[in-house]
């Protein structure tokens, strides 16, 4: 059993687990990048709330502490769903010379090595960051932060033990019905928009508008609540402000929940990972029959539903394209109005139109990214495109035609958003629409010209693949969103507004222009030079 | 229908060919087979025939048209089973045949007639319906030959395609290329088969370390002529 698991972290964590090099260096700077961004963002969040609550410091740390918390149960659920009733080594696995029980308890411990680390990576940075905040830094603290560190990981660990059953079921229900996973998709993305865009009105009524009496009162109700000793996350707030008996008190809550609750799910779950195991076995993993026919589509056609298919099909595109696509309207609204009340009272009402063609620009930037992807999503099935009597322009222009009908379709509806609750006139409309879709445009061709000059074509078993282009689209992608927007924001004050219009959409004409005269004239030669 | 002169290909950072100065010529209406070692050269070969590889030297022509300078044109003549069976598994088996046939320009009924009887020999029927992704490795072996051929290719070209049938399919398989070529259509398909090879194929080439090293047409072959003794001495060190 030891072996299984030292074997399992070796491939989870090894160096066999990672993708290339470069992948690698770029996505590990984008992580730094977030991270700073993060903790300057909480450093500054309990500055403000710690300045404007009167129910102590602890229940600050707690707000955090729960946070975690939650985020812990929701990776726990999902590494057990992953981990235990869907092992994508299951055939290999089922060889070795182990019972399913150890099996079960083996996965188990591996997803609790996992809790730890996620424990430990999240709360030791931002509790330090708060507490520094709050001005509770100390080494008795530091101490206090170490063992509830490592306490955090035990509940979670309990309750998604219990909670993954239902969830996997609920799972298993929408299986093939990839709309709807969708549509939830959405809505969860738009419900977390909301969240953030709260967060950041609150914010912006503190800095701004130095008006934050309400929203102090709103916040001292939810601190106020989350400090009922019922709360575990508060008993694990005593143990890190090291408050003696009180403490070691709060310790013992802690264990001792996780014990029964850690009970009553292994009860729970052994039964049905038996189950599970014997079914995945037997048969494998789920498929759907559809009754389809034959049709009579020309190459155009049939190529251009294809890629959606694929696109539907295949969750990791689905979610992280398709999903982000369809709730790009809802993020623009909260963020076009953050932007535009916040900047309208600095900067005057001009601002707007600079501040829609940023936001828009940006949200067009993250979507199109995937463009660069185009070749390497294809995976083992490369082949194929090499093999069919299709000019290879035609098959990346129809890949890059689906990108762009998928952004301009959220590029029309957030355009008619904010023009219909009047942030900007509908000249002003006009501009972004042209200025986004040329810059769509732009940003898909460089996307495939990214991807034609640095193909690798290596995909993972979930249809998700690492790809260091995308990373690095996305950011030349919001790069020059920043630069367009914020010109658009400044030259108003500088030159004619007409100017100003025809400066962001010549730019986007040039983008696009570049992009597109690169690619026609490289990308047949260099696709054909592509080996698989 | 297929015409190689000079092929050579060398992978990318390597300095060995992988393929050397390979000369073949398959006629209308013959059956070629590949053989070698394991690592001599035919997956290479064959995939820079059907353009899936890029190659360095030589010339490919596919019913007349050169394949560096009419690739759409070459390629429309040509069907391919690839020797991994990969195909897109997020489609049904009908929503693949229909996908491929339709990329070759093939007619709704023309393609429903070709899916429907192949689908009929190799058992398939009940499984079209069904997405690929569930698929046996023997399910998707089958689903790969009927896209290879839902839009009558002129020159089919089968990688490996014995590994992992069952005699039963062996055996129509076998059938099926024979009464391809029998329509004045080609096939060329490598195999570490020779039994097969010796009764199926009208020409065999044999590979060994890249190169062509001999090929034999049958009508050439003496009364008891011992292939296996044939390939033991040009293919094996």
């Amino acid at each position: 059993m030891l072996a299984f698991i030292r074997m399992q972290m070796k491939l989870r964590w090894g160096r066999e687990s990672g993708g290339d090099k470069k992948s690698l260096i770029l996505s590990g700077i984008v992580a730094a990048v977030t991270v700073a961004v993060s903790l300057a963002l909480i450093y500054v969040l309990t500055s403000v709330l710690g300045a404007n609550v009167s129910s102590g410091d602890k229940s600050v740390l707690v707000l955090f502490i729960t946070v975690i918390e939650i985020a812990l149960i929701v990776s726990g659920i999902g590494m057990q769903i992953r981990w235990l009733y869907k092992p994508s080594d299951l055939k290999i696995t089922a060889q070795f010379p182990l019972s399913p029980f150890k099996m079960f308890a083996a996965n188990l411990v591996l997803v609790y090595i996992n809790l730890q680390i996620y424990a430990a990576v999240l709360m030791i940075p931002v509790l330090t960051v708060a507490s520094a905040a709050l001005g509770i830094f100390g080494w008795k603290f530091a101490l206090g932060l170490i063992v509830a560190a490592v306490l955090a990981p035990m509940v979670p660990f309990a309750l998604s033990a219990v909670l993954s059953l239902p969830v996997m079921y609920m799972l298993s229900v929408l299986e093939n019905r990839n709309i709807i996973k969708l549509a939830i998709f959405v809505v969860v993305l738009a419900g977390f928009f909301v969240l953030y865009n709260f967060v950041l009105t609150f914010l912006a009524d503190y800095f701004i508008y130095k008006n934050v009496t309400d929203s102090g009162g709103v916040w001292e109700k939810v601190l106020s609540a989350l400090a009922s000793p019922f709360n575990l996350s508060e008993q694990i707030g005593r143990v890190i402000l090291f408050e003696g008996l009180s403490a070691a008190a709060a310790a013992g809550i802690v264990v001792g929940a996780s014990v029964l609750l850690s009970a009553a799910g292994v009860a729970l779950a052994k039964p049905v990972y038996e189950r599970v195991r014997r079914r995945l076995l037997e048969s494998g993993e789920r498929t759907f029959t559809r009754r389809s026919s034959v049709t009579d589509r020309g190459v155009f056609a049939a190529m251009f539903g294809h890629e959606f298919k694929e696109i539907v099909r295949t969750r990791v595109f689905a979610y992280f394209y398709l999903g982000v696509a369809v709730a790009t309207p809802v993020m623009v609204f909260f963020c076009d109005r953050l932007v535009s009340d916040v900047g309208a009272a600095q900067l005057g009402e001009g601002v707007n139109f600079g501040a829609s063609m940023l936001v828009i620009a940006a949200f067009m930037a993250l979507i199109n990214a995937f463009s660069a992807a185009s070749l390497s999503r294809e995976g083992e099935k490369f082949f194929i495109t090499k093999l069919i009597p299709v000019p290879y322009r035609t098959q990346l222009l129809i890949k890059g035609l689906v990108n762009l009908i998928v952004s301009a379709g959220a590029l029309v509806i957030s355009v008619v958003v904010i023009v219909s609750l009047g942030f900007v006139t509908a000249a002003e409309a006009a501009v972004i629409a042209a200025a986004g879709l040329l810059l769509s445009c732009g940003f898909v061709l460089n996307g495939l010209n990214l991807n034609l000059a640095n193909p690798s074509i290596r995909v993972r078993s979930d249809g998700g693949f690492n790809e260091a282009n995308v990373t690095l689209m996305m950011v030349i992608g919001l790069f020059l969103s920043a630069a367009v927007g914020i010109a658009a924001i400044v030259l108003p004050f500088f030159i004619a507004e007409w100017l100003a219009y025809l400066a962001a959409a010549a730019v986007a004409l040039l983008y696009a222009g570049a992009n597109f005269v690169v690619f026609w004239f490289t990308a047949q030669k260099k696709y054909a030079a592509v080996e698989c | 229908m297929l015409s190689i002169e000079g092929l050579s290909k060398k992978y990318r950072g390597t300095e060995t060919y992988s393929a050397e100065n390979i000369t073949l010529e398959v006629k209308d209406g013959e059956v070629c087979g590949l053989v070698g070692s394991n690592g001599a050269g035919k997956s290479t070969i064959i995939k820079c025939i059907t353009g899936i590889l890029p190659f360095s030297e030589g010339h490919v022509r596919i019913g007349g048209f050169d394949l560096a300078e009419s690739p759409e044109k070459a390629k429309r003549l040509v069907g391919y089973v690839p020797d991994d069976h990969t195909v897109y598994d997020k489609l049904t088996g009908r929503e693949y045949a229909d996908y491929i046939g339709s990329l070759y320009g093939a007619k709704k009924e023309r393609k429903k007639e070709i899916v429907e009887r192949y689908a009929e020999i190799f058992s398939l029927t009940h499984a079209l319906d069904k997405q690929i992704g569930g698929y046996s490795h023997g399910m998707k072996q089958k689903i790969c030959i009927i896209g290879s051929l839902v839009h009558d290719p002129s020159l089919w070209i089968l990688d490996e395609p014995m590994v992992g049938l069952d005699p039963q399919t062996m055996k129509a398989l076998c059938g099926i290329i024979r009464g391809y070529a029998e329509g004045e259509r080609s096939v060329l398909f490598s195999s570490h088969n020779l039994d097969v090879v010796d009764k199926v194929c009208d020409k065999i080439a044999f590979i060994r370390k890249g190169r062509l090293v001999s090929v034999i047409e049958k009508k050439d072959m003496a009364e008891g002529f011992d292939i296996e003794a044939h390939f033991r001495s040009v293919c094996e060190v």
